[in-house]
């Protein structure tokens, strides 16, 4: 009886924490921007594709484990935030404030009259164990046009520091700037990259 | 005058088709000494945290020079150096992270730069390749190598007054321990994915 005891004490121990791997506690999380990243590449003259990130930004997850289909998701992006570190790359002499042109510039995120970026999605679907396809709106400059990314669930876990769970994903997709009304060609192709990289913490 | 009129259509044509992507563009580039268009050009990192998200960071100081002869692509020599002070996380509250990381882990503090000089340059493709060198990070020095892909060339780069541009993207993976980066371990994965973008103009 002692050793079955035993045995099972060591199961659930064992047991434990690959439960934990396994499932994280539907409900709302919130992202964790110490550890996310939110950046489009664009093709440059076609020689090289060219970063830049948005350093502030706030995304809400509500995220169910058993049907992740369920799952959604609202961003907000302040595109103000905008870092490409021209500041120390360009030339001497040049004191061009990069980040601000992109940032207000009518030909570009004109954020005095549009001050934020959001999306909203509207569906999830599952396309492997560990990876998805989620659809929302995206909208900039005033417009509204559906995406879709192709998101990787990369796991789950406790954070010891924060003694919550946490979940990490990472979205990938392509959308064409020309659809949210900035001009076709350009130093930028049209088609430009979206690259996700976030953990989110249980609300 | 006439054969400018007669000109000016056929230069606003090249102007508006950006660099070439085929591999008659590169072999038509001329051989000789490139250098980087720093704002450009993007270095950037990741490597995985906690199991939940790839952690990405990038250095916004770098330069690199490149000895490249289109006719014979595995003579070329890629030279780069980085400054460890400049790696940028976007860290949402704390302003020290970045000099704590550049300075302490990426070793800023001892030494002022990490250096890669390439030891071996391959082709795998027409418009592919691999490059290996030392990279010196924190005084110590191992191999790493890195899958190039060539993007597009341009004779006379109007952006690039006139010079002739090449651009790469050039992706590879180390292992930090190689290097004597072992703090974390329990956290932050031990492989760290690079990420480069350059262009370069002949000098």
């Amino acid at each position: 009886m002692r050793s079955i005891l035993a045995a099972l004490a060591a199961t659930a121990l064992f047991a434990a924490p690959a439960l934990a791997q396994s499932e994280a506690p539907a409900g709302q999380y919130v992202v964790d921007r110490t550890h996310a990243t939110v950046m489009w590449k664009g093709l440059h003259q076609g020689l090289a594709w060219y970063p830049a990130r948005f350093t502030n930004f706030d995304i809400q997850l509500t995220f169910d484990p058993a049907d992740v289909t369920k799952s959604k998701v609202t961003a907000t992006i302040d595109p103000k935030s905008i870092e490409t570190d021209f500041a120390r790359t360009r030339a001497a002499g040049n004191t061009t404030d990069f980040n601000a042109e992109l940032a207000t510039g009518e030909r570009f995120f004109n954020a005095g009259k549009f001050p934020q970026i959001t999306f909203a999605s509207t569906a999830v679907t599952k396309t492997g164990a560990n990876t998805g396809k989620m659809t929302g709106n995206l909208t900039f400059l005033g417009v509204t046009k559906p995406v879709t990314l192709d998101v990787t669930y990369i796991g789950n876990r406790n954070d010891p520091r924060v003694k919550k769970h946490k979940v990490g994903f990472q979205a990938l997709g392509t959308i064409n700037k020309t659809q949210w009304g900035m001009a076709p060609g350009g130093p930028i192709a049209d088609n430009v990259q979206i690259e996700i990289h976030a953990e989110f913490v249980q609300k | 005058m006439r054969l400018l009129v007669l000109l000016t259509p056929l230069v606003l044509a090249a102007c508006a088709l950006g660099a070439d992507p085929t591999p008659e563009a590169l072999r038509s580039l001329p051989a000789g000494a490139w250098q980087l268009e720093k704002p450009h050009a993007s270095l950037i990192f990741r490597v995985k945290h906690l199991g939940l998200s790839y952690y990405t960071a990038r250095f916004a100081d770098f330069d690199a020079t490149l000895d490249f002869d289109p006719a014979n692509p595995a003579a070329a020599k890629l030279t780069a150096i980085v400054n460890p002070m400049s790696v940028r996380t976007d860290h949402p509250t704390d302003a020290g992270w970045d000099a704590q990381l550049g300075g302490s882990l990426l070793g800023g503090n001892q030494f002022t730069q990490i250096t890669f000089e390439s030891t071996r340059v391959e082709t795998t493709g027409e418009t592919t390749g691999r490059v290996t060198g030392n990279l010196t990070l924190r005084g110590v020095t191992a191999p790493v190598t890195l899958d190039i892909t060539y993007n597009g060339g341009m004779d006379r780069a109007v952006l690039y007054q006139g010079r002739a541009a090449v651009g790469f993207s050039a992706k590879g993976k180390l292992n930090r321990s190689a290097f004597g980066l072992t703090q974390y371990a329990s956290f932050v994965g031990e492989e760290v994915e690079i990420l480069i973008e350059a262009e370069f103009t002949k000098r």
